[in-house]
Order: C-alpha cells, then structure tokens, then sequence
C-alpha cells in the first residue's frame, strides 16, 4: 500500500491504475531527459572548442555504425532517467543505487564511444536494470509509464549489444527469440506487478488503487449512515422482483436484453432502450443483466446500472455502500465484437482491436447469497455459486 | 563482394550488369545483361546501411513482442471470462502479426527488398490505428494517448519508416558505377 499511496494524494476525483499514468516520484526521471540532451549539447560544443575529452568522445560518435551510434543515445537516455529519479525517490537507499545505475551507464557509453570493450559490461548493467524492475514490480513498486518506458529503452538497447559478431543462423535465431521473450517476460511481469499492487491495496473494484481498467471513486473512509443503509435496502426491495422474473434469460430477452450468444461466466447481456430512456439508476430498469452460462442454463448473477453519459456521475444513495466504478484501457474486438482485453503495459491492444480510453460510471447489484448488495462480486464466490446450481438446479 | 555497405569491388567490366531482383532483395545475379539489354528488365539495388538494417530489425523483433503480449493478455480475458470462443478470430490475428513481425525482421536482416516493403505497409497500418485510438482516446475522455503508446504506437513506426525510407533502392542507373556495374 505503501507505494501506491502517492497516487492517492493525486489530483482529481478519480483513481485509476499508475500503470496508465505516471506516478508524482517518477516525474523527475522523465524531466532528466532534457537535461540530458542539455548535456549531449554542451559537449558537442566543447568538442567544437577543442576540449580534448570531448573532441575523443565527439569523434568516437562518428566513427561508430549507426546502431552503435542508436545503442549510446539508448544507453544515455536511461542513465538521465535513472539520474533524475534521484530527484524523486524518497527511499535514501533506493535513490543511491538509481545514481549508481545512472553513473554506470554513463561510464559505459564512454567506453562505448571511446571504442574500448563494453558489451559485457553493458550487457550485465541493462539485464540487472531490467530484472530489478521486473522483481520490484512484482514486489511493492506499482508499474507506471516513466517505468515501463525505460525498460523499453533498456531492452532495445539490450538486443543491439547482444547482437552476435558472427552472425551464424542458430546465434540470430537465439538473439532474435530473446529479445522477443524478453519484451514479453517484462510485460506480463509489468502486468502482474499491476495488479500485485491493486491487490495490495484492496483489490477489486472498489480497492485503494484499483485494478488496471478500473477507475474509483476515492474514498472518504466513513462507515455508512443509517439512513444510507436504509435507502439500499429500499432499492434492494424495488429491484428484486424484477430480477426474479430475469433468472429467466428468455424473459429478459423478450424485454429487450440481448442474452443472445451467451458464453462465459459474466456475461453481460445490455439493454439497448434502457440505456437511452433518460432513467437513472432506476431500480426495476438496469442497463444490463449479468448472467453465467452454465451446463444447466443461463444464471442470473445480477443487474448494472450505468449512467447515460461519461460525465455524469452515479448517484451514491447508499454512500459507501454504493460506489460507482467506471473502466478505461479496454480493447474492443472488432471481428467479432467482443470484449478482448486491457491495454497491455506496453500500449496495445490486439489486432483488430480498438482502446476504448472510458465508459460511462456503472453500479453491479448482485443477487449471489453472500455478496455484498453492490461492489465487487469475489471470484471464488461466484464460483461456488456456479458449481453449487450446476449440481442441485437450484438457487 | 564486400560485406560493409555492400560496396561491390572487383574489377569493372562493361560486358556485364548487376541485376538485383526485386524480389529477392540482394540476391544478386550477374548475368550478361550489359549485352542483351538490363533496361527491359526493372532492376533495383538495395545497399542498406547494416546499421540501420540492425536498428530496425530490432524494432520490429519488440513489436512482435508487443503483438505477442496482447496476444496473451486477450488469451487471458478469454480463459478467465469463458468467452474464448469469439476471441479466436482476434486471437488468431494477432499472433499471426506477432509471426509476421518476426519473420519480417528475419528477411529484412537478409537484405530482402519485399521485406522492406512489407515492413513499411504493416508500421502505416500500425500508425492508423494509433491514430483511430488518439481520435476515440481525444473524443472520449479529451485526453492525448499515454507516454507508452506514444513511443510503441507513433514513435517506433515512424522511427521505421523513416529509417526504411533513407535506405532506398537505386536503380542501376541512378546508382554509383560501382554498385551498379560490375563484375568480378
């Protein structure tokens, strides 16, 4: 929790996942990169006057292949984000390794471009970066952008110096695969870190920092008023007639819930006419019916509310018992339409897949005995309560 | 033949051309052209820069990675949701991109002049849809796209296309006599 709880002093009224964002404490390493380029100018310059270091380094640059030349930009540019990461690392031990990091990558461009060896030295620096990242994320560090980004650099500089002198097949094939794996392995690390992180804090929906894809509502930590509980009990009292009636998926067809091509366990059959009728959270009329697919039939879970438009915000009758949640990052297949995922850490979507950046806030009413009225429903309850109606046929 | 920039030394003779196919890149052929007449045939000369070849062909091995972690990540929401049945098509797609991307990067390293082109269409492919998320990401929410996507979604293709597109073929009469006409 630790670690993601400079996120929940940002500004403005949601929280997302620093997987999308970058976190306050990682600002400075991006920043860093113009100081950087600042600093590549200034010894051109001395160069240019003769400064006798850096007329060797400036001809170095020249003398090198172009992506010799690509490797040492690569290799500059992490070393000013883990530089200027000092600035903001509140952690005194950490901070002093990121300068060390930062410093041994200068040292190994110099050598780069002074033509002395130094592959195996950057070889073991950039594998070292990258396993660290990876282990910290998995760890307590939640991912974010300025992270990722650097890891990027660092693998890309990573394949340039593992490039076999002797290019015999079997080494390109070898070199090839590993760069591959190695940007896959650091992306699902990335990922998992993500949601480590969102499970430390809560997990869920409804968690400190939410899941990647989820937007909350932050908190304000204050138990729920009697009158908040009763007005959720009203509304529980309204609704569950109707979702009764909608344990029948047919019936819910017949009133214009598209249960049609049900797969899955949280199958979300819409309404197409309540979306547009101009009611809000109106407890006999939810936008969708979440249904399980099982091998007995279609299992009413239950009903989302979801508000007309991205800007309008659910009304909280219950308080805390009723936080709205909303999602970014998703992929959308186009062929066929279809839910295919997050944007992955590394910024895509499949292929043939549009990033859909928000929807609208959105409310689950569950009927599972067991979960909360509204929030997040647990996986290993919904579950159970799959198995338990495969096996009797009742509720 | 050198190896560097693919400088071609030997001995000139004006008795024979070298032709390089367009479609097996730098499979060069000497044939005895110069005499039958090399014009009826369009013949071009790559002489990438193997440094930029190296570039590049690193860049397309970690968008083939990317493709490949979508490709997970979409394989992961199919298997948790139990809608991996109408992911397939998409499933199939993007792996299919992913094997592109690294074969690609395989005849590219071999100098294939197709490969190039290929290259080249799949990055303006990839730069539409960044631009199609941008649109929806400024419509949406009015936000531009993140750092990441930024880099792995723009910059990484341009990146390509720019390097490809300095990397030009020449045809043997627009290239130096030396990468043009020769033969050992």
């Amino acid at each position: 929790v630790s670690g993601v709880a400079h996120i929940l002093g940002a500004a403005g009224p949601t929280l997302g996942s620093p997987l999308y964002r970058v976190l306050p404490d990682h600002l400075p390493g991006l920043l860093a990169l113009g100081p950087g380029l600042l600093a590549v100018g200034l010894v051109r310059r001395r160069a240019r006057a003769g400064g006798r270091l850096t007329s060797w380094l400036a001809g170095g640059y020249r003398a090198l292949p172009a992506d010799r030349r690509f490797l040492a930009w690569l290799l500059l540019a992490t070393a000013a984000v883990h530089l200027g990461l000092v600035a903001g690392e509140p952690r005194p031990g950490l901070a002093v390794l990121f300068a060390l990091d930062g410093l041994a990558f200068l040292e190994v461009v110099r050598r780069l471009l002074l033509g002395r060896r130094f592959r195996r030295w950057a070889a073991l620096l950039l594998v070292g970066s990258i396993l660290a990242y990876c282990i910290a994320v998995l760890a307590d560090e939640p991912p974010d952008q300025v992270g990722v980004v650097t890891k990027l650099i660092e693998i890309a500089a990573l394949a340039l110096v593992m490039r076999p002198l002797r290019a015999t097949l079997p080494r390109r094939l070898l070199a090839s695969g590993a760069t591959t794996f190695l940007v896959v392995a650091t992306g699902l690390a990335v990922w998992a870190g993500a949601f480590a992180a969102a499970s430390r804090a809560g997990g869920g929906h409804h968690g400190g920092a939410p899941e990647p894809g989820t937007l909350v509502h932050r908190s304000d930590g204050r138990p729920p008023t009697p009158a908040e509980r009763a007005a959720v009990a009203r509304f529980w009292r309204s609704a569950r007639p109707v979702l009764a009636r909608y344990r029948n998926a047919r019936l819910a067809g017949a009133d214009g819930y598209a249960v049609g091509g049900m797969v899955g366990n949280d199958f979300h059959a819409a309404n197409a006419g309540h979306g547009s009728d101009g009611r809000i959270f109106d407890p006999v009329r939810p936008e969708a019916l979440v249904y399980a697919r099982t091998s007995r039939g279609a299992l009413l879970l239950g009903a989302v509310y979801e508000m007309p438009s991205l800007e309008a915000s659910g009304p909280r009758i219950g308080g805390p018992l009723t936080e709205w949640h909303s999602h970014e990052q998703v992929c959308f297949s186009l062929m066929p339409p279809a839910l295919s995922g997050l944007v992955s850490p590394f910024g895509g979507c499949p292929v043939g897949s549009i990033a859909v950046p928000g929807t609208p806030e959105m409310i689950h009413l569950w009927v599972v005995p067991g979960a909360p009225r509204f929030g997040d429903l647990d996986d290993g309850l919904r579950r159970r309560y799959i198995s338990s109606f495969e096996a009797t046929g009742r509720v | 033949l050198g190896s560097g920039r693919e400088t071609i030394r030997g001995t000139v003779s004006r008795e024979r051309i070298l032709v390089v196919d367009d479609d097996a890149g730098c499979d060069r052929r000497p044939t005895d052209a110069g005499r039958r007449g090399a014009r009826r045939r369009r013949t071009l000369v790559w002489t990438p820069d193997p440094g930029v070849v190296e570039i590049v062909r690193v860049l397309l091995l970690m968008q083939a990675g990317f493709a490949l972690l979508s490709t997970v990540g979409a394989l992961a929401v199919g298997l948790f949701t139990g809608t991996l049945a109408p992911l397939q098509p998409t499933l199939a797609v993007s792996a299919g991109a992913a094997v592109a991307a690294l074969i690609l990067s395989a005849r590219l390293g071999r100098r294939s002049w197709r490969a190039r082109r290929l290259v080249m269409v799949g990055e303006c492919l990839v730069l539409a849809g960044a631009l199609v998320d941008l649109t929806l990401s400024l419509a949406i929410v009015h936000e531009p796209l993140g750092l990441v996507p930024v880099l792995t979604r723009i910059v990484v293709p341009v990146a390509v296309l720019v390097l490809l597109r300095r990397q030009r073929a020449r045809t043997p009469a627009t290239s130096s006599p030396l990468a043009a006409i020769t033969a050992p």
